[in-house]
């Protein structure tokens, strides 16, 4: 196992006392997996991404409890010095923007050299080599120019190509990638995933990919978590949460997104309401309050993690043996699948 | 169902450093129907917002005209000025950006009325309030202030304060892709129910081509300042013709995973060159997978094709089709 | 985990949402100011800086009531060190430095004042004009600018201060006029930012007036920075009179500013040096008192710095 998180929760403090971004969050991840944290914007998943790299903004940002194992070490408690060691070492990641993320008064060519030097202890001019080396990994043309230019002289689409070449500079094991096409215009965006699954075959890393594009998630991950309100309400392969999933909130998702390949007759359902605030989190199940299915008892308390399958899990009290029978409504949600195979439910 | 506005060969130009020309919009024609959605479609660069800013007179245009309600916007008067800017209004796409930090929301959405003197102080906040609730927000709202309030949230307020001054022609920006995608959702919804309700003709300029296709009638694909193709919305999905809608299209990831896998994707080599001193011919038969030697010096014609549908590409006749 | 709910039938029933929760806003409203009010009161060196300076501005205004006799001679005891009677001390002509200084504290800080407010509104309505109209205006406005930038502050203050009869007046005058360039290059800065936002245009398209424009949008978002460099320009002020009348071109006695009180006292130097020091010392700690509530009052005012 690569990657363990334990019952993680991380709050900040702010002026009006403490946010509690994420409450309670545990998974794990092998050598090699892809695995998707999707959700939308306050559900806590990049700051979970960066618990895992030790990035939280100190010092309003804290790992209140929890631990997370990478390689079998809680790195919960590391110093930075120890920080330092395995980041682009052991984790890399690559950020939404890379026009903020990358220095521009350094070449791409010096950025990259950095984690060599550092963690593999290279030589300016190996690591110079190496790097432009990488620059060819990502299908960057002229690499051999290139590797001298400054961010600002790379396009949108090559600047994350850079970043990904500085994040897989060390072969980490582990890859966080935090909304990687997000910026990106769409043409460009099929074309960066396409390298990022490309690289994975053939460098066999594994990769946390945040985002809160379905169409993304369902082109790249083998599993697939979903966040709301700070914690991890449905978790399972990529089959099992798009095809048979349980939890209404990725209910409403998939609802509330138009497809390419649908008519207009259907409607677009969205979830009314807006997300919880996280500085006074709700006692029960935090999507109680937007819930169609919400029963007295998901306002009281939080529903534990029920297994609906040996793969996958929901946090929804509908699964409770007790609760009444539920339809899925994906059933209805899936276009152009065969009758059959949609309507298989409960 | 006539026109509500018609663009006649628009061209913008913008003078950068170094005496060079940005032509933004490099000839542009399309006309919208009254209650109609006409959405606009194309990735960075290809002069959609810069058209939308042109409509609605941010800026002057260089060359061709804009047509409002049959009259050149150009030639307007004074009244007839102030009457076009009762009546067309945009929506930005950043919640963030579009409302000022220091006035309270009862302020905000009422400035269509400070501005043309539609309310008396009596009515002044009773029409905020019904304004709010138009938009699926509270009374108590309007009290606030913007940084108290989410991105969904302003987004609604910034639609309220549009439709302070009852306008017929909704220009919207990107108004949904700084917003969450449950909340882009309930945005999108309200729209179209105004638009039931108030009779409303929008121009919804957009990137993300889903949600473009689920909420027009008609929709144009832009490239770098030129129209490529215009088509019925459910047509230019089925049966696109242009190369460029083609790529674009099949560059969306679906979220269905047992589709994405057996897509067959068009792969698009290379970057989206800049529209500064961009080159002579079509503009995008660099990277065309089809392009043809009279791609890169001949300027194809947008030529209707059949009923609704018109697309601008050598590889198709290019005498006009009667 | 479920051993310690109670579950019954009924906590199985079926509940309506509650939107109205889900839309509420749980955090007390906060107007722009009220907010920046409470992250200031929270800096506690701001906080401390603010009650010297109020009460150093108490004592400007109230000080020379209280202890009017600044000018009156008693030449039986000059340069007398500070006893109970003078509680600074005496100067070359025996008057009253504790009467002085608390003069000097009225003078010196109404020409910092005074001299601030005039330098932030002549730039306020040339930086804003420049930057609001753009185009040619602009491109000559700056041009003028950056003309005058280039002749020595000494000289035209030199200059003024040699023409026009020297006093508080002709102060406050010359030194405003070599300073209101950089705030007008602050607010053109501003300006220019703000006309690009979305609201600004949003406001175009509605149909507002130029006026309206500027006053609803441009000044409310400009204000904030305004403070602050209103409160970095007072000492700044402060200090360019002592260092004038230090060199005799300022407050002639025997009127008192804390300048020419320092000055008095450099003469003496090294005997004497209550006279010197007294006099630094207020103008120190009243600058270092400006300059960190100034500090304080910009990141209170910063709107990034709220979570």
């Amino acid at each position: 196992m690569l990657l363990e998180l334990k019952d993680i929760k991380v709050s900040f403090d702010t002026y009006a006392g403490e946010v509690q971004a994420v409450r309670g969050v545990s998974f794990t991840l092998d050598k090699g997996e892809v695995v998707a944290l999707v959700g939308e914007s306050g559900c806590g998943k990049s700051v979970t991404a960066q618990s895992v790299m030790g990035l939280l903004a100190k010092p309003a940002g804290r790992v209140k409890s929890g631990a997370i194992f990478i390689d079998g070490v809680d790195v919960t408690k590391y110093t930075e010095k120890e920080w330092e060691s395995i980041r682009g070492a052991k984790v890399g990641m690559i950020f939404q923007d890379p026009m903020t993320s990358l220095n521009p008064t350094m070449t791409i060519g010096v950025q990259i050299c950095e984690g060599l030097i550092k963690h593999q202890h290279m030589s300016k001019s190996d690591a110079m080599k190496r790097a432009e080396e990488m620059l060819r990994l990502v299908e960057i043309p002229n690499a051999h120019e290139r590797v001298h230019q400054y961010p600002h002289e790379f396009s949108g689409g090559m600047r994350q190509r850079a970043m990904i070449a500085i994040a897989l500079s060390c072969n980490p094991a582990l890859i966080i990638a935090d909304e990687p096409t997000t910026a990106l215009d769409v043409t460009i965006q099929a074309q960066v995933l396409d390298l990022m699954k490309d690289l994975k075959r053939k460098l066999d890393t594994a990769v946390i990919i945040i985002t809160h594009d379905l169409g993304v998630v369902a082109s790249m991950a083998e599993r697939v978590m979903v966040m709301y309100g700070g914690l991890i309400v449905e978790s399972g392969k990529l089959e099992d949460v798009y095809y048979h999933a349980r939890h209404p909130y990725t209910w409403g998702l998939m609802k509330s997104i138009p497809r390419l390949d649908s008519t207009k007759e259907e409607e677009l359902s969205p979830i009314e309401g807006t997300p919880p605030d996280l500085f006074m989190p709700p006692p029960g199940c935090p999507f109680a309050d937007r819930c169609d299915w919400c029963m007295q008892i998901c306002k009281v308390s939080m529903p534990p993690k029920y297994a609906v399958s040996e793969s996958h899990s929901a946090c929804c009290w509908l699964l409770h043996p007790d609760a009444p029978k539920t339809e899925s409504p994906m059933a209805r949600i899936r276009h152009g699948m065969t009758g059959a195979e949609g309507a298989k439910n409960v | 169902m006539s026109d509500i506005i018609q663009v006649k060969d628009l061209k913008k130009r913008f003078h950068v450093a170094g005496g060079r020309v940005l032509k933004a919009i490099d000839g542009v024609s399309f006309s919208i129907k009254e209650g109609e959605t006409f959405g606009l479609v194309g990735e960075s660069g290809c002069g959609k917002t810069t058209t939308g800013r042109v409509v609605v007179r941010l800026y002057e245009p260089s060359d061709g005209s804009v047509i409002y309600n049959g009259k050149d916007v150009s030639k307007f008067n004074s009244r007839e000025s102030k009457q076009f800017c009762r009546e067309v209004q945009m929506i930005f796409q950043d919640p963030y950006a579009s409302l000022n930090p220091r006035m309270s929301v009862e302020d905000i959405v009422a400035e269509g009325l400070d501005v043309h003197h539609t309310a008396t102080k009596g009515t002044r906040r009773s029409t905020v309030h019904e304004l709010l609730e138009l938009v699926g927000l509270n009374k108590e709202h309007a009290g606030r202030f913007p940084h108290e309030f989410s991105g969904g949230q302003r987004q609604r307020i910034g639609i309220a304060r549009a439709l302070a001054c009852r306008p017929k022609f909704l220009i919207c920006d990107e108004p949904i892709s700084a917003l969450d995608v449950s909340i882009q959702a309930q945005i999108v919804n309200l729209l179209m129910r105004l638009q039931r309700e108030l009779k409303l003709t929008y121009l919804f300029i957009a990137h993300d081509l889903s949600m473009v296709k689920y909420i027009s009638d008609r929709v144009g694909v832009m490239y770098l300042g030129s129209l490529v193709e215009v088509a019925v919305s459910a047509d230019l999905y089925a049966k696109p013709m242009h190369p460029y809608t083609q790529a674009l299209l099949s560059a969306i990831p679906i979220p269905d995973p047992e589709v994405e896998k057996h897509r067959k994707r068009v792969q698009l080599e290379g970057e989206i060159p800049s529209p500064i001193n961009a080159p002579p011919g079509c503009k995008f038969s660099k990277r065309c997978p089809k392009a043809m030697d009279i791609c890169s010096k001949v300027m194809p014609a947008l030529i209707e094709y059949s009923p609704g549908h018109s697309a601008a590409c050598h590889l198709y006749p290019q005498t006009p089709q009667k | 985990m479920e051993s310690t709910i109670n579950i019954t039938p009924a906590s199985f029933e079926r509940v309506p949402k509650d939107l109205v929760a889900a839309q509420s806003i749980l955090r007390p409203s906060l107007t722009y100011w009220k907010d920046a009010w409470r992250r200031l009161k929270k800096n506690k060196i701001s906080m401390f800086c603010m009650a010297f300076l109020i009460f150093m501005g108490t004592l400007a205004i109230l000080g020379p009531m209280v202890f009017p006799n600044y000018s009156s001679n008693n030449l039986e005891k000059t340069y007398s060190k500070p006893d109970s009677v003078n509680w600074f001390g005496t100067d070359d002509l025996g008057r009253d430095q504790f009467a002085r200084t608390l003069r000097g504290a009225r003078i010196s800080l109404f020409i910092g004042l005074t001299s601030a407010m005039i330098t932030v509104l002549i730039g306020i309505l040339y930086g804003g004009i420049s930057g609001y109209f753009s185009g040619w205006i602009d491109d000559i406005m700056m041009r003028v600018v950056d003309v005058l930038i280039t002749i020595p502050d000494m000289i035209i203050l030199i200059l003024l201060l040699v023409v026009l009869k020297p006093g508080v007046g002709t102060l406050i005058l010359a030194m405003s006029i070599t300073s209101w360039t950089g705030m007008a290059r602050l607010i053109r800065g501003q300006v220019l930012q703000i006309k690009e936002s979305d609201f600004v245009l949003v406001s175009k398209i509605i149909g507002s007036s130029s006026m309206r424009i500027i006053i609803k949008h441009l000044i409310p978002n400009t204000i904030g920075i305004i403070i602050v460099r209103l409160m970095m320009l007072i000492p700044a002020f402060i200090f360019e009179e002592a260092f004038l009348s230090y060199i005799g071109l300022g407050v002639r006695v025997p009127e008192a500013s804390w300048g020419n009180l320092a000055e008095a006292g450099a003469l003496q130097f090294p005997n004497n040096l209550y006279m010197f020091f007294i006099p630094a010392a207020f103008i120190g700690t009243t600058m270092l008192a400006f300059n960190l509530f100034g500090d304080g009052l910009r990141d209170a005012l910063d709107p990034k710095m709220r979570k």
